[in-house]
């Protein structure tokens, strides 16, 4: 209990009534700080003054329901900025928690994170044991897995419906075209090139990553199992070899410099700005995301 | 106006009208013919008022002698017998007035008018409407007014010279202050309908019965005889003063002639008036049992009130119409129509209905419906009778925007009351018709009604001309002149640079 004393609260631009309103419920929520008790008495006022309007009793029980709620969001705030409306509606639904508080909270589960890219002595072993596989084809396969996986950053469906005629030498690197729901072309980096053109050679039409149809499951699974060196190279990890490809190319264009620069930290608001940008053709990608084999004298 | 062209054009309203006709084969045939016929009697009655001059017989009579020669002798004015030429004399214009007054009265008077009489007044009336007029509208705003006698009113021990006449108010409501002795004038004055291009604000129909008599039930078979004569009625604009009667006085008797109501409801009419199947009858119409009680507050908007207050009034006239039960179907025959439920409608969302709870949050849900439910909360749609809010059920919501404008319409018959009683024109105030009786003051007050219409047919169509003249120049047609002067107004106007 921090027992703030919200009867200091002024209500501004708002019926007597809402403010009272505001001051019960937030009493109720007893919130910790009196910067957050004024953003949830402001928020549980505008909602009374609203609800007061449409007729409804100024009663927690009765304005304090996801539908008055959604409807004050959608209706009254509507020309509020969405940052506001989305503080709003949090702060009611806090509010609205609190007050019908009647089992625990949810348990808080964590968030996904990026994987951790491999560093050059974990890859050099992957590659290392790919080469030591007993047979030319798991040799091949194991090659082409981590030729596609870090070197173009290739993962689940668009890895596995990789065939050799899908890996090329043009615009003066290898690309790999891939095909699916996101179909595009990815230059595979130059010092795993030669890695992935060896397994497509080898794979000719068929899948580089073995299988007979584009549809098949679990078939990148008993590959990895076989790449597993013992102690002191864990199991090989696809989401990581993906990692590693991104982490490379954003060292290679600097994103890490323009993010610091920027002052962003979450990569939502660049994928807005990106999406209205011109990405450039294979050359560019190829020539930026350190795909280029030779250079032109 | 050319005066051959107005007696051409009061010539053929009387014959239009067929008045002229009918009356004289009501009147006594004598051995030698009457002088003056009905016909000229009216045309001398229209062409004294059309003048500006008082409906006194002896206006009726200078008139008519005033009149050029060759239209005296048309008339029948002049004549000539026996080598003797004879002009109208004022003792012949009282004889053939008091004849038709005696034809058109009632063989017991009981202060309204009889059915010779009344068809006397709307043939008349109806015949003022030009022909390419009569179907621009179906609207009708309808009022009563005041029609004072010339005659003083009874006193201690002497009776008074108009025993037709009686004691009446002008004003309603609780003081019922300003009594007068005399007659009530109602009139229904056609308005344009909603959406439609304007039309001449004319008086299609007018009763005069005397002030004991309520104007009400007595006016509402004019209207429902319009009917009759295939004139079809479409809104029907009325204040509180009609919507206050009982309702088979007034509602349901418009209800039947196909007219739909738009009225302003009196005090004692608003409000929660019960229920039917749980629903709540409010303000003339059904709403959800589990409606915010405080929507029920809604007053209609005072005239003072600012453009932020009525705004937040029709808002909340809008969140209450989401609560309301939806007429789904027109009346039939016998006045039953079906309505349903506002969740059921999509309008609400109601954890009675769970479908409703799909709908989107923007529509307001109800807290906490009944339980057990009402009958309107278990069936999808009730059947409404015509007995149900018989009294206030009408077109629009009461209070709403929608009702609000157009209601506003309304007006239009003060206006009418406003020409007639203006002492620049047709002044029918006191003194105006010195005549005494029931018949003689209706059929006075009709012939000053049918001027009143000619002068504002010549009105808006020289506005209508105008702005012809106007748009054909690119011009915007001009604006109704803005009669309020606001402070501000002023206080511009003497701060305005020389």
């Amino acid at each position: 209990m921090t027992g703030l004393d919200l009867s200091a609260w002024v209500p501004r631009g708002v019926d007597r009534r809402s403010g009272a309103f505001a001051r019960v419920v937030v009493a109720r929520a007893d919130p910790p700080t009196w910067g957050r008790a004024r953003s949830l008495l402001w928020a549980a006022s505008r909602l009374c003054e609203c609800a007061l309007a449409w007729g409804l009793e100024p009663e927690p029980s009765v304005l304090l329901r996801d539908g008055v709620i959604e409807r004050f969001i959608l209706t009254a705030a509507v020309n509020w900025s969405s940052a506001a409306r989305r503080t709003v509606r949090s702060n009611l639904l806090f509010l609205a928690h609190r007050f019908f508080a009647v089992a625990p909270d949810p348990t808080a589960l964590g968030r996904e994170r990026a994987q951790e890219p491999y560093s050059e002595a974990e890859l050099a072993g992957y590659l290392t044991l790919a080469d030591a596989q007993p047979t030319a084809a798991r040799r091949a396969r194991a090659s082409g897995l981590i030729a596609l996986g870090a070197g173009a950053g290739l993962i689940g469906a668009d890895l596995r419906a990789v065939t050799g005629n899908d890996v090329v030498a043009r615009c003066g690197g290898v690309l790999v075209e891939v095909i699916g729901s996101r179909s595009r072309t990815v230059p595979v980096r130059a010092e795993l090139s030669e890695r992935a053109l060896a397994a497509a050679q080898w794979a000719d039409s068929g899948f580089i990553v073995g299988g007979a149809a584009p549809n098949r499951r679990n078939v990148t699974s008993p590959l990895i199992a076989s790449l597993a060196g013992g102690a002191d190279l864990p199991r090989l990890s696809l989401a990581r070899l993906r990692s590693t490809w991104v982490a490379r190319c954003a060292a290679d264009i600097g994103l890490a410099t323009l993010m610091a620069a920027a002052g962003v930290r979450c990569s939502q608001r660049l994928g807005d700005v990106v999406a209205h940008l011109d990405p450039g053709d294979e050359a560019d990608a190829v020539r930026l995301l350190g795909g280029q084999r030779w250079t032109r004298r | 106006m050319d005066a051959a062209l107005r007696l051409a054009r009061l010539e053929e309203i009387i014959d239009t009208s067929g008045v002229a006709a009918s009356l004289e084969a009501l009147l006594p045939v004598g051995v030698r013919p009457r002088q003056l016929s009905v016909r000229t009697l009216f045309i001398g009655i229209l062409l004294a008022l059309s003048h500006g001059r008082p409906a006194h017989l002896t206006r009726v009579h200078r008139a008519l002698i005033e009149l050029a020669e060759g239209d005296r002798v048309s008339l029948g004015v002049c004549v000539e017998g026996n080598g003797r030429r004879h002009v109208l004399t004022y003792r012949q214009v009282e004889y053939t007035f008091a004849l038709i007054e005696r034809a058109l009265a009632k063989e017991q008077p009981d202060g309204a008018p009889s059915d010779l009489l009344q068809g006397l007044n709307d043939a008349l009336v109806e015949a003022s409407v030009p022909a390419a007029r009569k179907g621009a509208s179906a609207s009708l705003a309808v009022d009563w007014s005041d029609h004072e006698s010339f005659a003083f009113p009874p006193g201690r021990r002497r009776p008074s010279a108009d025993p037709e006449a009686s004691w009446g108010h002008r004003r309603g409501g609780p003081t019922r202050g300003d009594r007068f002795y005399g007659y009530y004038f109602s009139a229904a004055t056609m308005v344009a309908d909603e959406g439609a291009p304007a039309v001449p604000e004319l008086v299609r129909r007018m009763q005069l019965s005397t002030a004991a008599l309520d104007p009400v039930p007595t006016f509402v078979g004019v209207l429902e005889h319009m009917t009759y004569d295939g004139i079809g009625l479409g809104d029907v604009l009325c204040d509180s003063g009609y919507a206050h009667r009982r309702a088979e006085h007034w509602a349901l008797r418009v209800r039947r002639a196909g007219g739909q109501l738009v009225m302003d409801l009196h005090p004692h009419d608003r409000g929660t008036q019960g229920t039917h199947e749980g629903a709540i009858c409010w303000n003339g119409a059904l709403y959800c049992p589990a409606t915010p009680i405080a929507l029920f507050d809604l007053e209609p908007l005072s005239r003072t009130a600012s453009a932020a207050e009525v705004l937040a009034h029709d808002a909340r006239s809008a969140e209450l119409s989401r609560y309301k039960l939806g007429r789904i179907s027109a009346d039939d025959a016998d006045g039953y129509h079906r309505v349903m439920c506002p969740a059921a409608m999509g309008k609400v969302r109601c954890p009675s209905r769970p479908e409703s709870m799909a709908l989107g949050f923007a529509r307001p849900q109800i807290v906490a419906p009944p339980d057990p439910g009402p009958t309107c909360c278990t069936q999808q749609t009730l059947t409404i009778g015509p007995a149900v809010n018989a009294k206030t059920a009408q077109k629009y919501d009461y209070p709403s925007r929608a009702h609000r404008q157009s209601y506003a319409r309304r007006t239009a018959v003060e206006r009418a009351y406003a020409t007639l009683k203006d002492p620049a024109s047709t002044d029918i105030t006191r003194g105006w018709c010195r005549l005494m009786g029931l018949c003689a003051n209706s059929v006075m007050l009709t012939c000053g009604v049918v001027v009143r219409n000619l002068r504002v047919i010549d009105a808006f169509e020289a506005r209508e001309e105008q702005d012809r003249r106007r748009m054909a120049a690119g011009l915007e047609p001009r604006p109704r002149r803005r009669r309020r002067k606001t402070l501000v107004d002023l206080v511009d106007a003497t701060t305005a640079p020389p």
